[in-house]
């Protein structure tokens, strides 16, 4: 098909902004799924230690964007026993 | 919370703080943790260890009435599910 090799891209080039903005999409989608998967405090893949997956958050952000809440010397109010 | 040992005076009416470990809207996470670290704390450091109490106050507030009251059912029969 036209605009799939490198050569015939040249001669279609107004493909390249659609390639180029498809491709931010889907690295965009793979990466916030990968961060849900992997980062969020709420998700545990390894059953070991129930309930302590999200200890490692006790003084950090998980949220990408935080305007209410101050992060910076927040820790988790719950006593260690 | 253990209101009995507060007079009504300097009573404060609170609930659970925001816990940076459970920062998402979903709290389901937050009150089953919060149950089991109180049974865990109890277990760990007897149940006159005032600190215990924090977890107790939080799963009062958190957790549905529902939950706490069957899961402390199951812990009296024993078929608790969860790792105490």
């Amino acid at each position: 098909m036209q605009g799939l090799s490198l050569s015939s891209l040249k001669k279609h080039r107004a493909l390249i902004p659609l390639y180029a903005i498809v491709g931010l999409g889907c690295v965009g989608a793979a990466f916030y799924t990968a961060r849900l998967a992997l980062r969020n405090p709420d998700v545990a893949w390894v059953n070991k230690a129930e309930g302590a997956s999200n200890e490692a958050y006790r003084s950090k952000q998980y949220k990408f964007y935080s305007p209410n809440v101050d992060y910076s010397n927040m820790e988790s109010p719950a006593p260690k026993y | 919370m253990p209101s009995s040992e507060v007079s009504k005076d300097n009573y404060v009416l609170e609930t659970a703080p925001f816990d940076p470990r459970f920062p998402n809207t979903n709290q389901t996470r937050y009150c089953y943790t919060s149950f089991l670290d109180y049974h865990r704390c109890q277990k760990a450091r007897g149940t006159n260890y005032a600190p215990c109490e924090y977890f107790k106050k939080v799963y009062t507030s958190i957790c549905p009435h529902s939950w706490v009251e069957k899961w402390d059912g199951q812990l009296e029969e024993g078929t608790f599910a969860g790792n105490i």
